[in-house]
């Protein structure tokens, strides 16, 4: 049954101030489900390009609609109600620390609980019990109720991306999830991303460095090259050539020869 | 797996110590408030009312009375300088033997902290009290009393800050054959070398308003006259002297800047 | 609150101006000079040394033992030192926390005048406690009043620095990340900001109160109640055993409210790890 495609951008540009331009032009649609790896050069416009998506930049020009209402046109309060859909993984974590792990996937469910009572932490009891059993099936069972500050850094990954399955998420944007990570967090993490992505069927599109970790786990890969699209192909399809024109040359080093 | 039942054991243990510690802390107040008659009224009240009469009493200062003063300030000044040279040649060999890593023996670097820890507890009025019984009336007593409770802070972190350094580059020196007191100052010192500047440079900034002080009981500096001043009502002399105090404590503040860019 | 070799990296910064060796060395001998200049004028001489000595004899039999000729009323004014630091330290707190949400950077409501209150909190920390205490005693009268005011009106400069900066250094990280799940203002702020800025908070405004605890001691020497006023007298009557007496009882004093604020704030930085412990515990 052909549904609308989950995401889609037309003519993104996004230019700063001081006239450097970020994007040009991207022209992109990602059907449901799909796992779309994003890769190319530090500054060719990535983490912008992710940002653009859910607003948290605001783009100079084009149009973004996710999951058929239109991102860039809305209000502050559809904004708020688009948002809580779309779930976003970081590579910095992006977790308050000082509180437990099961606090921190409940943070998922603030944009669905009334202002006063997230603001409070007080969540339905059927929420947590909902988070418990994620962090449980990403493996942080006993994690629960330690502090984030206490975890290592693939553990810290997991409580992001629980935090995201907690908005019931159709939509994920992860912006390099994997780049502070040592090599083995690495593959956990993306095949958790991608375990996640087939089972509840949730779209992601994701920024990687590691040409071979695209090739691996994702179904589409999309080269930006200095804010523009230079390609846009099946993972299996992406062949050296092609890697070696998005990058100039300068290949990033396979990550498994370094260790 | 952890259910819900545990999260909310979670909630009610963290519920409960909030309340257990926002409880002490509002009997306290409550307590404090209640002993001394204060309350929010008499807060607002004290402050606007104070900030009213220095508005109308205390300014603008007679500063033709400056001149009288200087004596005293130089003597505060200087008063400073050499508390802080005593309390840094007395926290050295404190700091040497309160560190684990350089210290004799345990027990002597228990003893050296403990030590060091009790004259912390008592401000420098209290030494300046005694000393002058000592010593008399004048910057001498005020001096030696910054010496000595330099000691508590200055014994402290010369203490930590050596137990801070990377040990390895000491094996070094010492592996090679150097002396305990080449050790110390080859292997040891120039890591400590910030920690001792900085905080002694601190010490000065603490000096140099304790100093202003200290004449409240005799012990030297530009204290005796502010308290004189008060006493016989001359309020806006009385400003001149806290504006002096003021600007010296700014200089000081100002040279200790410039000397840790440039030494350290 | 960090070791004190980080303390001294950080507030050393860059230093591309590092003096050459010679004007080190310069520097050094000068500071040796002026040591003996400064000495010369205050008297500090040998022979005023040695005539100390002779005194001290008798001073040490004077302190020794220590006694107090009457406990009741040391008692009372030790318990009035206290109830002032109290005081002083929660109103100064109240003071300093709005002062400071003026003075930071990313949230001031003053915007580009931010500085002007952190200007403020900067020159009131060039005004020495106790000529606080002063002031306030010629504009209010004697009495704890006057303490509690000046020791309200002392936080500000240390507070207000260390509230702000810990303000503005809240990683916006996990606020981003809030912002990017559709949670509302409030909630940003009081899950992702408060717990962020809470344990720098509670750091500060406990070892503020122990400062204040030992300011208070002193306050009443000038008449801003307290057990100051005690120690004072007996010194001036000469009876430095009462003196010493009195002293052991500040020290007591001092102490023992370290002991109390330091549980009380292991109690509050510890809540997640005890109450994980519980949960465990009840498991069983």
């Amino acid at each position: 049954m052909a549904l609308d495609p989950m995401l889609v951008v037309r003519g993104l540009s996004k230019q700063y101030p001081d006239g450097t331009k970020a994007l040009t032009g991207i022209d992109l649609e990602v059907p449901r489900g799909q796992l779309v790896a994003v890769i190319g050069l530090s500054g060719a416009g990535k983490s912008t390009l992710l940002r653009c998506i859910n607003r948290l930049v605001e783009p100079t020009s084009g149009q973004v609609v996710v999951n058929g209402r239109d991102v860039t046109r809305a209000s502050r309060r559809e904004l708020r109600l688009i948002r809580r859909e779309i779930g976003m993984v970081f590579q910095h974590f992006n977790l308050v620390d000082r509180l437990p792990v099961v606090r921190n996937a409940l943070h998922g469910r603030l944009g669905y609980v009334g202002s006063l009572r997230g603001a409070l932490g007080m969540f339905p009891h059927a929420d947590v019990e909902r988070a418990l059993d994620v962090l449980d099936q990403l493996g942080l069972g006993q994690q629960a109720f330690k502090r984030c500050a206490d975890l290592s850094g693939g553990q810290k990954q997991r409580v992001g991306i629980a935090r995201a399955l907690m908005q019931e998420a159709k939509l994920i944007l992860a912006d390099e999830p994997i780049a502070s990570l040592d090599p083995w967090s690495a593959e956990t993490i993306m095949k958790t991303l991608r375990d996640v992505a087939v089972r509840e069927g949730i779209t992601t599109v994701v920024n990687l460095h590691q040409v071979e970790f695209a090739k691996e786990f994702a179904d589409r890969v999309v080269g930006l090259r200095e804010g523009v699209i230079y390609c846009d192909l099946p993972a299996e399809s992406l062949d050296d050539a092609t890697i070696q024109e998005l990058y100039r040359g300068r290949v990033p080093e396979p990550v498994s020869q370094e260790y | 797996m952890a259910t819900l039942r545990d999260y909310r054991v979670h909630r009610r243990a963290i519920a409960r110590s909030r309340l257990v510690i926002w409880t002490v802390i509002l009997l306290a107040f409550g307590w404090a408030t209640w002993g001394t008659g204060f309350g929010v009224l008499t807060f607002v009240q004290g402050i606007g009312g104070s900030f009213a009469f220095i508005a109308t009493d205390l300014l603008p200062p007679r500063l033709e009375a400056a001149p009288q003063f200087i004596d005293d300030a130089i003597d505060t000044l200087l008063m400073s300088y050499v508390g802080m040279v005593m309390s840094v040649v007395l926290s050295l060999p404190l700091g040497v033997l309160g560190a684990r890593n350089t210290t004799v023996h345990r027990l002597l670097s228990y003893a050296s902290k403990g030590t060091v820890s009790f004259i912390r507890a008592a401000p420098d009025l209290i030494f300046a009290i005694f000393l002058v019984a000592l010593f008399g009336i004048g910057p001498l007593a005020g001096t030696v009393a910054m010496g000595i409770s330099g000691i508590g802070i200055l014994g402290k972190t010369y203490a930590d800050g050596i137990e801070a350094i990377d040990m390895q580059q000491v094996e070094g020196i010492r592996a090679a054959g150097g002396t305990w007191f080449q050790v110390l100052g080859q292997g040891v010192w120039p890591q400590f070398k910030p920690t001792f500047i900085t905080w002694s440079l601190y010490r000065l900034d603490l000096n140099i308003r304790e100093a202003a002080v200290l004449g409240l009981v005799g012990a030297g500096g530009l204290g005796y006259a502010l308290i004189t001043e008060i006493r016989t009502f001359q309020y806006r002399t009385a400003t001149t002297v806290i504006l002096m105090i003021f600007v010296m404590i700014l200089l000081v503040e100002f040279v200790t800047g410039i000397l840790r860019r440039r030494v350290l | 609150m960090s070791s004190t070799a980080q303390d001294a990296r950080e507030i050393t910064g860059t230093d591309n101006h590092r003096l050459s060796r010679a004007s080190r060395i310069t520097l050094w001998a000068l500071a040796a000079a002026f040591l003996v200049f400064a000495c010369l004028e205050l008297e500090i001489v040998p022979a005023r040394l040695l005539d100390a000595a002779d005194r001290a004899g008798f001073l040490l039999d004077a302190i020794f033992p220590p006694a107090l000729e009457d406990p009741i009323n040391v008692g009372r004014a030790a318990i009035e030192s206290v109830q002032v630091a109290i005081a002083g330290t929660v109103f100064g707190i109240v003071l300093s926390l709005i002062l400071a949400i003026l003075a930071a950077r990313n949230i001031s409501p003053l915007g580009p005048l931010c500085w002007v209150v952190k200007a403020i909190a900067a020159l009131e920390r060039a005004i020495p406690a106790l000529i606080w205490a002063i002031l306030f005693i010629v504009a209010v009268g004697l009495g704890p009043t006057p303490g509690i005011l000046a020791l309200a009106v002392g936080c500000v400069g240390m507070l207000v620095k260390v509230y702000a900066e810990a303000i503005e250094e809240i990683p916006m990280g996990p606020i981003e990340a809030l912002r990017a799940s559709g949670a509302s203002h409030v909630q940003v702020f009081f899950q992702g900001v408060l717990p962020s800025v809470m344990g720098v908070f509670i750091a500060w405004s406990v070892f503020r109160f122990d400062i204040n605890v030992r300011y208070s001691s002193v306050l009443g020497m000038v008449g801003a109640g307290g057990i100051g006023w005690e120690l004072v007298r007996a010194a001036q009557v000469g009876e430095y055993d009462v003196a010493m007496g009195v002293t052991l009882v500040i020290f007591v004093m001092v102490l023992s409210t370290e002991l109390l604020s330091d549980r009380l704030r292991q109690r509050a930085e510890n809540e997640a790890h005890m109450a994980r412990r519980k949960v465990m515990e009840e498991a069983e």
